[in-house]
């Protein structure tokens, strides 16, 4: 490829690099001045104060829905990459030809309505709903289960739903550059097995993985959609309806609730580094 | 090499199986993956026909009446419009914004490029939520009240990572001395544009705008906090929602999944075309 | 069910739960304007000395009548043959909060607005604080008030200072739904009975500070729930978390809540409407309504008012003169599901709907519990007494807890 003098190259990239730092990189400065500051009221009164942070770290309540909403995220990524990865591996390498069909079926199934699809598992796992009319009429069990509904369980399912598809591009896409001959010639030396997969297919599908469980990961944290529609009493508040409720009028604290999107982005942040660094010790042993 | 084709295949549960029970385990693990995908969907354009108000089964018989009920909501006409705008803003600037700064990253040497595309993703890579309340937060700053605007600038971040994910992918493989061809031959750089790169790229540009509309129409939380008190399908959904049951909704939502479809099924089959 | 009878219900039935907050900034779906106290707000946006458009053209009947308040209030089927007589056309618009009319009405509405209608803790919240929004009315102008229930003559929301603001046009109560199939002696005596076990994985509550906080104030015997010490707003926080155990989901409206029970996902909801029971029976499930027998519950009434600078003042009158008439009032109170304001209208209902209010109250001299009791809290804290902030705070931490 041609590469020509940087120059034009920088008249090019302004427009949307204008676009970015105007309306991404000065709200999330706006936002983050803004945690520093007070609430008095109904107005936000400039300050340079830490007691936001103090305060949300330090109150119980707030901490204990951080790392539920942590928790939950956690187990709910963990869940979805290793389909996800199983998924791709089988669509790579074992369905080959029908691979373009079932990643077509699973990018439909990802456009086909956010809200309309949270709602939908209401009617799935209700106390009479499909799920547990099925398993009555098939004689599984004698009582409908309750808690499969308005509860923490029911949040995981639906959010599993939602990102399993969006955690399989990434993995794929990193599968598809990956040479079946490689990995025939990886068995032929003996490679059987999860071994490899551990030492021969993961670490070069591992940015892919490492992509997946971002993705996963940061939108089962902070989507607060779902725990509105399905959490219920017990599982209804997770952080992303916490930071929420601090923006409405009637128990405003935008300061606080500013600080806690940052709380969470760095927790974010931590957690990703901390799996891939994990995810790439596991594929060197 | 016929041997090692026709040896049963390894899967994650450890040492080969017999041929066929893997072979089996694969399909049934398929099968069981797209029915959990699908099963919301199926369930949401199902309830749009029964005559059941409840949303539940038995199924006692099939109505279009949802449809007429959905239609005839006020609200919906505005909520479709405002979406289609919303969308149709959202493809042209978002494209028209990241084709040029897709060309640009071309350009550049590798060393400048990774981290600069890279930069360009991180708005996927924060939550929707911050997004749209640093908006929201943004916009009350500069005294813009919430509408359409505010909300088209949400869609517009939302989209552009992706359409610049898009273009890039095709870039990345294109042939730039065609255009110093061009150029040498005395073209100027509208004429080159228009007569030979853009026929070239036009299926990705088409790809990368309808996923854009797509990504638009189906988008709710950073158009909820920035949106006000004007309405877009999802946000029309969503107050829906929150009423009760109500099989309208699912006719809405249907109707909203297949142009979905349609747009995605369009989006990739030209981003694979290459003139 | 008629179909327009059922889409009245269902606006009511779906009116956001925050229709009966005081503060809740524009519309509640936009996070994040931030609504000051009435009478700050764009203050300074009217224009001064601006009079009313077409002050001499509306003493006349006829022409357009703004309408601003909850949807079915407007009472399109009940007043379809009047306005088309008085060639009057109604043009409504809805809210969803009782705040968003006096959000429109400082934010450029004022001279615009003409008839209104919202719920009598709002109402009686501006009359308190003053706050420039109803016109005072001309009672000769509305001759059929006088078949008004003695409560609703003197009612602190209607009356101030010798002048009317306000006529009511219907009033219901908050009790308790359920299911008799699964709860054959309906809601135990008080409120705070529901921490019982056996209520497990059965109660539906509305995603509401003000209506638990007070019944449960209620059920700890405080004389007025509205007014009440941070300490007591602590030990109601205490009696609900009793009791949260056994809550399995809050409705965002009490058209969510009834949608819970009617998928068997719930069988109790606490502060619901008997309205609810209209559209549960059209989707198969027939439940009951019955409030706790030593609690009790609380009343609600919506009034109709006339903004300041009403563009068409006649038409004003002889609308809210029309529907306090005997059949309208009926008919409005009937379709609704609620209880009709004047003695005249009470004759005219078929019994079953004369039994579903406890019309004792509303004919007692001195008002009555409509007349004494105020759900809201203040809005400023008045001395050790806490205020809507304190409440919606209260209701955050329980949620959370």
């Amino acid at each position: 490829m041609t590469v020509r003098p940087p120059a034009g190259a920088w008249r090019q990239l302004a427009p949307a690099t204008a676009f970015y730092l105007v309306f991404f990189g000065i709200p999330l400065l706006i936002l983050l001045v803004l945690s520093f500051w007070r609430q008095e009221g109904f107005t936000q009164v400039p300050d340079a104060t830490l007691g936001n942070y103090a305060g949300g770290l330090t109150n119980k309540l707030y901490v204990t829905v951080l790392l539920r909403t942590i928790l939950v995220a956690l187990v709910t990524a963990l869940i979805v990459v290793p389909i996800a990865y199983v998924m791709a591996y089988l669509m790579r390498f074992r369905f080959e030809r029908r691979a373009n069909l079932l990643l077509g079926l699973v990018l439909i199934s990802l456009f086909s309505g956010y809200l309309v699809r949270i709602y939908a598992w209401r009617t799935i796992l209700g106390t009479e709903g499909l799920l547990n009319t099925a398993l009555l009429q098939l004689g599984l069990i004698a009582e409908p289960i309750t808690a499969l509904i308005f509860s923490p369980w029911a949040v995981m399912i639906t959010l599993v739903g939602l990102l399993l598809p969006l955690a399989l591009l990434p993995i794929s896409s990193s599968m598809s550059n990956v040479s079946r001959d490689h990995v025939e010639a990886a068995r032929d030396l003996g490679s059987n097995g999860l071994r490899l997969h551990r030492t021969v297919l993961l670490p070069m599908v591992l940015p892919g993985v490492g992509t997946a469980f971002a993705i996963a990961f940061v939108l089962a944290a902070g989507d607060f959609v779902v725990p509105t529609m399905l959490g219920g009493a017990s599982g209804g508040t997770m952080i992303g309806n916490l930071i929420t409720n601090f923006f409405r009028s009637s128990s405003a604290d935008w300061p606080l609730g500013a600080a806690l999107s940052f709380v969470v982005l760095a927790l974010l942040v931590i957690v990703y580094l901390v799996t891939t660094r994990l995810l790439r010790w596991v594929s060197r042993r | 090499m016929i041997g090692q084709r026709a040896a049963p295949a390894t899967d994650r549960a450890g040492e080969a199986g017999s041929g066929i029970l893997s072979r089996w385990a694969a399909r049934i693990f398929v099968a069981i993956v797209l029915l959990y995908l699908f099963a919301p969907v199926v369930v949401t354009v199902l309830f749009s026909f029964t005559t059941s108000p409840r949303l539940s089964l038995p199924i006692e018989g099939l109505t279009l009446d949802w449809y007429g009920q959905a239609f005839s909501n006020p609200l919906f006409m505005t909520a479709l419009t405002n979406s289609l705008w919303l969308a149709l803003v959202t493809a042209v600037v978002s494209v028209g914004l990241g084709l040029p700064f897709s060309f640009g990253l071309a350009r550049l040497k590798d060393r400048a490029r990774g981290p600069l595309l890279t930069a360009s993703l991180v708005p996927a890579a924060v939550p929707a939520l911050v997004l749209g309340l640093a908006l929201a937060v943004f916009f009350t700053t500069i005294h813009v009240r919430p509408g359409l605007l505010p909300a088209a600038i949400g869609h517009i971040l939302v989209a552009l990572p992706f359409v610049i994910l898009t273009l890039n992918a095709r870039l990345e493989t294109f042939d730039f001395t065609v255009l110093e061809a061009a150029r040498d031959l005395g073209a100027s750089p509208i004429r080159t544009f228009r007569d030979i790169t853009f026929p070239i790229i036009r299926p990705s540009v088409l790809g990368a705008a309808l996923l854009a509309m797509a990504l638009s129409i189906d988008e709710f939380v950073v158009t909820w906090f920035t949106i006000g008190n004007q309405q877009s399908l999802p946000v029309l959904i969503w107050g829906l929602l929150r009423r009760g049951i109500d099989p309208a909704v699912n006719a809405l939502a249907t109707v909203v999944l297949f142009s979905l479809v349609v747009l995605v099924i369009l989006a990739s089959l030209l981003s694979r075309r290459r003139s | 069910m008629d179909p327009r009878v059922r889409s009245l219900l269902m606006a009511r039935l779906n009116a956001d739960v925050s229709r009966r907050r005081f503060i809740q900034g524009a519309a509640g779906m936009a996070a994040v304007t931030v609504l000051g106290t009435g009478a700050v707000s764009a203050a300074g946006r009217k224009p001064a000395g601006r009079t009313p458009r077409g002050a001499q053209a509306g003493d006349e009947i006829g022409g357009p009548l703004n309408f601003l308040g909850y949807e079915g209030e407007e009472a399109p089927n009940v007043s379809k043959a009047f306005l088309e007589q008085n060639g009057i056309v109604m043009q409504p618009k809805y809210i969803g909060a009782a705040d968003d009319a006096l959000t429109q009405f400082q934010t450029g509405g004022r001279g615009q607005m003409d008839l209104m209608a919202s719920n009598k803790d709002f109402q009686r919240g501006v009359l308190d604080a003053g706050i420039e929004f109803m016109a005072p009315l001309d009672m000769a102008r509305i001759p059929n008030a006088a078949g008004l229930w003695p409560a609703f003559k003197v009612a602190p929301w209607v009356v101030r200072d010798g002048v009317q603001y306000t006529v009511p046009l219907i009033w219901g109560d908050e009790p308790c739904i359920y299911d008799p199939a699964k709860w054959p002696d309906g809601p135990p005596a008080r409120y705070t009975d529901f921490a019982d076990p056996k209520w497990a994985g059965s109660l539906v509550w509305l995603d509401d500070p003000y209506t638990n906080i007070w019944l449960y104030g209620r059920s700890l015997g405080y004389a007025d729930p509205s007014r009440i010490t941070q300490a007591q707003l602590d030990a109601v926080v205490e009696a609900m978390l009793a009791s949260k155990p056994n809550i399995v989901a809050y409705g965002a409206s009490l058209g969510d809540m009834v949608d819970i029970m009617v998928r068997g996902d719930a069988s109790m909801g606490i502060g619901g409407w008997a309205g609810q029971l209209a559209i549960a029976r059209e989707k198969g499930k027939e439940f009951a309504v019955a409030s706790p027998a030593v609690d009790g519950t609380f009343y609600w009434s919506d009034a109709y008012a006339m903004a300041l600078d009403a563009p068409n003042p006649a038409n004003v009158y002889a609308f809210i003169d029309f529907m306090m008439g005997a059949e309208p009032n009926a008919q409005i109170a009937a379709e609704l599901g609620s209880g009709c304001t004047t003695a005249p209208a009470w004759d005219l209902l078929d019994p079953d709907v004369q039994e579903l209010f406890p019309y004792d109250t509303v004919r007692a001299e001195d008002g009555g519990v409509l007349y004494s009791q105020q759900v809201l809290p203040p809005q400023q804290p008045d001395g050790d007494i806490v205020n809507t902030g304190a409440w919606t705070d209260a209701w955050q931490v329980f949620k959370l807890s």
